[in-house]
């Protein structure tokens, strides 16, 4: 079901030991067409994470979503139009009754210890959702190699060893940061 | 080489289908592998189109605005805001802007492929339990960022309103080094170099029957007890066919008044004059539709059409009173051109 790419096999080997881990955030919806409760947060750990999949307990696509994460700042979703359009809750996570419950990230999402992104979601205006929760499936990475793995390794690495930018048909090696 | 034989490298293709792994292709994971920072990337669009009575087709275009950092494409789910079957004359055609390639085949016909070949239809209603709810396309698409992509979406029926939201899913490709340029070339797992923009998605979409009238895009019809001959367009270089989809068996009950299993097909390589199957095969057995847990049904491996060669599609409807109205087949692949 989910794929380790040589990017997550390469954080996982930052690390001796990984524990599984579920968590779930409740998304508030009272019920009102097309509101907007206050964003989702994921929660708060105090190890390094790695986030694979998510699942509703509602089974309803017309509900939006837009994620970021906070530290350090991405945004997941790309639509920077002068009216945003936020994505279908179908598109990212699954729905709890469904063969296949879980919809794996391409590529799992790293997140530092203290680490959180927040998910605000929108209701439906037809049919709204009462409550809601989102589960997310992840890994909480311990016992940190070297200080483990962080989003700045390819940056230091750079600022140390710039003349190895990869060149036709090489790939980059990732070094740990022992900073 | 014997011709008609030639045969993929094992190692440079996955499977076409997303089911319950995104699995990224070598060649996109050869790319990935230059980015130390990989956050997940997903792009919404609204369309709404309409279409009125004996109207040309209409196109509506949708510019993918430049993004901030590279990013690679690998699926794509489609949320149907109209009645069941509606979102199957949803057409689209994809280009990125400084290239000019476009990711389907233009052919006579039509040049458009419908929605369902480009990734997982997701009902709104009835209430959803799609097996799959993202297809991933044939091969991952790689945006450079500040290069925008440009979709074209068009109606082939007459409708009064279409109504659908449109996701990409994929990855931000982030590499803050100093002088860091995005890759010119990769590694393939069987040890060829090829550049970056070598492997392309690719969608050949065919009409299933022969235009009535003429007078307007889509207007094709296979009518009872009749068979006809389709060509796929001719490539200038070699393409790998991964899977067909079709978009005219979603909604069609099988003991309804057009029984799917009365479409029949027979596909052959024509300048080798290899068929595929010694006789037709029953549409469901080669194309997927909406609903199924691989709505682009998938080959048991990759097939090289080689350059300048051409499907020969002898498409035959058996039904003894039911014409088949703007039913299409989209092959969907890989271009491998190096331009």
């Amino acid at each position: 079901m989910y794929f380790i790419t040589k990017y997550v096999e390469q954080i996982l080997d930052s690390y001796l030991n990984f524990t599984v881990m579920f968590d779930t955030i409740p998304i508030g919806f009272v019920g009102s067409p097309g509101e907007k409760p206050a964003p989702a947060k994921s929660h708060v750990i105090s190890q390094d994470a790695l986030y694979f999949a998510p699942q509703v307990d509602f089974q309803n696509p017309k509900v939006r979503v837009r994620i970021q994460s906070i530290s350090p700042q991405y945004n997941w979703m790309a639509n920077n139009d002068p009216v945003p359009v936020d994505t279908p809750i179908s598109c990212v996570a699954g729905f709890y009754n469904q063969v296949m419950p879980y919809i794996p990230l391409i590529s799992p999402f790293f997140v530092k210890r203290q680490g959180q992104f927040t998910m605000q979601f929108t209701n439906d205006i037809t049919a709204p959702v009462v409550g809601g929760e989102i589960t997310w499936a992840l890994l909480r990475l311990t016992n940190p190699i070297n200080g483990g793995w962080d989003y700045e390794i390819g940056f230091n690495q750079g600022l140390a060893q710039q003349s190895q930018i990869p060149v036709s048909g090489q790939q980059m090696q990732y070094t740990k940061n022992n900073g | 080489m014997d011709e008609g034989l030639k045969k993929i490298l094992t190692g440079n293709f996955i499977g076409s289908q997303w089911n319950t792994s995104p699995k990224l292709t070598p060649y996109g994971e050869a790319i990935a592998a230059h980015y130390p920072i990989q956050v997940p990337w997903i792009h919404s669009q609204e369309v709404s189109i309409t279409r009125t009575s004996q109207q040309s087709f209409p196109i509506q275009v949708y510019l993918l605005r430049p993004q901030l950092y590279d990013v690679l494409i690998c699926g794509a789910s489609i949320l149907d805001l109209n009645f069941p079957g509606a979102i199957d004359n949803l057409y689209l055609n994809i280009t990125n802007e400084e290239s000019g390639i476009p990711w389907v085949a233009p052919t006579t016909e039509i040049g458009y492929s419908p929605v369902g070949a480009f990734g997982a239809v997701v009902a709104s209603s009835p209430p959803p339990r799609p097996v799959t709810n993202v297809s991933r396309l044939p091969e991952a698409y790689f945006l450079p960022r500040y290069t925008m992509l440009r979709f074209e979406w068009t109606l082939t029926q007459q409708q009064v309103q279409t109504n659908a939201v449109f996701t990409f899913l994929g990855i931000q490709l982030i590499n803050h080094r100093k002088g860091f340029e995005a890759p010119k070339y990769v590694n393939m797992p069987d040890g060829s170099c090829v550049k970056v923009g070598h492997r392309l998605p690719l969608f050949i979409t065919i009409p299933y029957g022969d235009r009535r009238f003429g007078d307007y895009f889509g207007d094709f019809a296979l009518v009872e007890n009749q068979q006809t001959l389709q060509f796929t367009p001719a490539s200038d270089c070699d393409i790998e066919i991964h899977d067909v989809y079709a978009n005219f068996l979603s909604y069609a009950a099988p003991d309804s008044t057009t029984p799917r299993l009365r479409f029949a097909l027979k596909i052959a390589d024509k300048p080798t004059g290899r068929d595929w199957t010694p006789g037709l095969s029953p549409i469901e057995s080669i194309a997927g539709y909406q609903i199924r847990s691989n709505p682009q049904l998938p080959y048991p491996a990759p097939s090289v059409l080689e350059q300048d060669h051409r499907y020969g599609l002898t498409l035959q409807n058996n039904n003894p009173d039911n014409q088949l109205f703007g039913g299409t087949l989209t092959f969907r692949g890989v271009r491998r051109c190096q331009y």
